[in-house]
């Protein structure tokens, strides 16, 4: 089988092989350029009074935009990935009632569909390696200059996870195609299901895939070095017995600060004051060497997800009518 | 007695709240050319469907070359299905096609698709999408053919074909039955074809089977009976009336026998397989019709 | 060796038309004792019908004695169908020459002669059936 789907496959494979190709050589010639700029505004700054603080934009040849196209084709990739090889894989062969051939030869629909989830992921597997490889090193230099990994476009385009996004794409749309049976509807819902899914867990559960760590921080002064490397989740203002100051409009209790300072307005002065009597920030953090376990963490649960897609799919094309 | 090659048992399927196909029970035996007949919608296509393991009954039971039609690779390498819309790769060409049945099948035969196709002069090297739908069907039949199945299950099969291609494929089909024992079930409007190829009749109507068995057992137990006007039974009580008509002075009745005929004024011939075919097809349902023991109702004249 | 052929339009059953054909091959000389019959691969394959009808063809001629098979080989002719003598069968002709003279004269077209004789083969040929 693995004969046939080369067969049905051949011009696409090559077509994808030739796009990954120039993407490399624009991201390689790019690249190139990119580091060679952060080199030498690393020489430059370094001299200089406050040293090397966020040199991001300025290391970019050719502007922000660029590491804007990368990162959109970094976001891009699962997304296309699942819309354009998972959801046409089974929606297909129902549309042009191919089904009807190919569950009829000698292999269990269940063989058929293992080859193809096989061959299509294991596809996608390559394909989205080579190409977050590449743009990771394109993106160093910059990570270099920022010190942070952890803000979201830059988190969701380089180390593992972009893997863990395009596998679950990509399972997404096959389960889609397998349950719609057509493919523009099936595209359609896994765009959709992809983008929640993608939403729900940067913006609600990425903070908690690992036991966030808390530091207390002066009320007054710039934060210490593991929070600006570091991806700050909340903060709130604490006293000396460490228990937590509730805020009336956005400014301490009066309730809950010394009377000494219920008088002053909030700015630098309120903050002294308290300060002085041992309140502080607490600020719940991961720092920025939690990079990779956080990269598992997610990739991992997004192959899980994955996984019941597959299975889901299994399922449908199995035991119901062709 | 010979083994059966499909039986089913008060077969059954349902489309949300239409049924497609209600108590269906038959029994081909192995080495039959079966006709399946009936007019459009009738079930044929669920029939075949149903045999071949690609939609599952609501009820009743079904079962080819003695086991449940299931996905597994030997069973499903003994059974040729080949749906009426012909459906092939069409960005493959016919090459491709042949090829795909050979890695797809382990008992397959090369020689036996290829040459078929050969010598009918169908281009294998085009794209499928560019071929006739006569063509088409040619390939998918060679491609049904060349995994020499033990049954084959072919929805209209020789429906786009001009006449000397249906009785080319034909002539495969008995040559083959002849050499391997092949039992065939095919769905058919063409009743010439049938009464020379077929030796086992399925008739779907209203989605039930009106008539079930093999062709020449079936014929002897028809009979057309003329005689003068009747109002009573006039001693065909115990058979089954199919058909009738009358006019001022003649009554004319398909009869199922259930004995001889010994009333003498009634004149018996024999029935065709087209006849028998039509007056069952134009049968009112089952369910509505009374027992047997009939009696002959007033019909209006014929001029 | 004889080909067969069939009229789809007759009526008369397709094994009863390959039955008929041998026998009127034998009385007209084109088959001889010792002949081998087509066989049933090629009959199914040139005609286009079931191999059981051809089968069942054979048969019927070896139970009146007219043929034998022999297992792997084929079908041979044993001998020819038993016949009244040619005089005998002159007589007859003679005979149905009258009759038909005689529903001629009697104002019957030929169609009707024609339906009247068919009338009487069927009734003789289904006398143990109906």
């Amino acid at each position: 089988m693995t004969w046939l789907i080369w067969q049905q496959q051949r011009r696409q494979v090559i077509t994808v092989a030739i796009a990954l190709v120039l993407a490399a050589v624009f991201l390689g010639i790019t690249g190139i350029f990119v580091e060679d700029s952060y080199h030498t505004l690393v020489l430059h700054c370094s001299g200089q009074a406050h040293g090397c603080g966020s040199l991001s934009n300025a290391v970019l040849w050719g502007g922000s935009r660029l590491s804007d196209v990368v990162v959109a084709v970094g976001f891009l990739t699962p997304f296309v990935l699942g819309i354009f090889w998972g959801a046409p894989l089974v929606a297909r062969e129902f549309e042009e009632g191919t089904h009807r051939l190919a569950w009829t030869q000698s292999v269990s629909r269940r063989r058929w569909l293992a080859v193809h989830v096989a061959w299509t992921i294991g596809a996608t597997i390559a394909l989205v390696s080579v190409l977050t490889l590449l743009i990771s090193w394109w993106y160093s230099p910059i990570n270099s200059a920022q010190h942070n990994r952890l803000g979201s476009a830059v988190f969701d385009s380089q180390g593992l996870v972009p893997i863990g996004y395009a596998v679950c794409a990509v399972a997404l749309g096959v389960a889609m195609g397998a349950l719609l049976r057509r493919s523009v509807p099936a595209m359609g819902m896994t765009f959709l299901i992809m983008g929640v899914l993608r939403y729900v867990t940067s913006e609600y559960l990425r903070p908690h895939l690992l036991p966030a760590k808390t530091i207390l921080v002066a009320l007054t002064g710039g934060g210490p070095a593991p929070l600006r490397d570091g991806w700050v989740l909340s903060q709130a203002i604490v006293n000396a017995a460490r228990q937590p100051v509730p805020l009336l409009n956005g400014t301490p209790a009066p309730s809950a600060i010394p009377e000494v300072c219920r008088a002053i307005q909030p700015g630098r002065q309120l903050g002294e004051c308290l300060d002085s009597h041992g309140f502080h920030y607490l600020v719940a953090y991961q720092p920025a060497n939690h990079f990779w376990a956080l990269q598992v963490a997610e990739t991992t649960l997004f192959l899980a997800i994955g996984i019941v897609f597959v299975v889901s799919t299994f399922w449908w094309v199995s035991r119901r009518d062709a | 007695m010979s083994d059966s090659a499909l039986v089913t048992r008060g077969l059954a399927k349902r489309y949300r709240d239409q049924w497609a196909l209600k108590s269906c029970s038959v029994d081909v035996p192995v080495g039959c050319i079966a006709a399946l007949v009936g007019p459009n919608g009738a079930g044929k296509t669920t029939l075949l469907q149903l045999a071949a393991g690609l939609i599952r009954p609501t009820s009743g039971e079904v079962n080819v070359l003695g086991s449940a039609p299931y996905q597994d690779p030997s069973w499903l390498a003994q059974v040729g299905f080949l749906a009426q819309e012909v459906p092939l790769y069409r960005r493959l060409t016919g090459d491709q096609l042949l090829g795909m049945g050979a890695h797809l099948n382990p008992s397959w035969k090369e020689a036996v698709a290829r040459d078929r196709l050969e010598s009918l002069g169908i281009a294998l090297d085009k794209n499928v999408s560019q071929l006739s739908g006569g063509e088409r069907a040619q390939i998918g039949l060679a491609i049904t053919l060349g995994k020499q199945p033990r049954i084959l299950l072919l929805d209209e099969p020789v429906a786009s074909l001009d006449p000397l291609a249906r009785r080319d494929f034909l002539s495969s089909l008995t040559e083959a039955q002849f050499e391997t024992e092949l039992t065939v079930v095919l769905s058919s409007h063409l009743v010439a074809d049938i009464e020379r190829v077929c030796d086992y009749l399925v008739l779907l109507s209203h989605s039930q089977v009106q008539l079930a068995g093999r062709i020449d057992e079936l014929l002897a137990a028809h009979r057309w009976v003329v005689g003068p006007r009747q109002t009573t039974e006039g001693g065909l009580a115990q058979h089954e009336i199919i058909n009738e008509s009358h006019t001022e002075r003649q009554s004319t009745l398909m009869v199922r026998l259930n004995g001889p005929i010994h009333d003498p004024r009634w004149e018996v011939a024999d029935v065709g397989l087209e006849e028998l075919v039509l007056a069952y097809m134009g049968r009112k349902r089952v369910d509505e019709m009374a027992s047997n023991q009939r009696r002959l109702s007033i019909v209006e004249d014929r001029p | 060796m004889i080909e067969f052929r069939l009229n789809a339009r007759s009526g008369v059953p397709p094994y009863i038309q390959i039955v008929q054909q041998v026998k009127h091959a034998l009385r007209l000389g084109m088959l001889e004792v010792g002949d081998q019959l087509p066989p049933v691969k090629a009959v199914v394959g040139q005609l286009t019908i079931n191999a059981n009808t051809v089968l069942k063809a054979y048969r019927d001629l070896e139970r009146e004695g007219l043929v034998e098979s022999r297992s792997g080989i084929g079908t041979f002719v044993l001998r020819r169908p038993p016949g009244p003598s040619p005089d005998t069968q002159n007589l007859l002709q003679r005979g149905l020459d009258r009759w038909l003279s005689e529903a001629q004269a009697a104002g019957l077209d030929l169609e009707s002669i024609e339906a009247l004789i068919r009338r009487s083969i069927y009734t003789a040929m289904n006398e143990g059936v109906a």
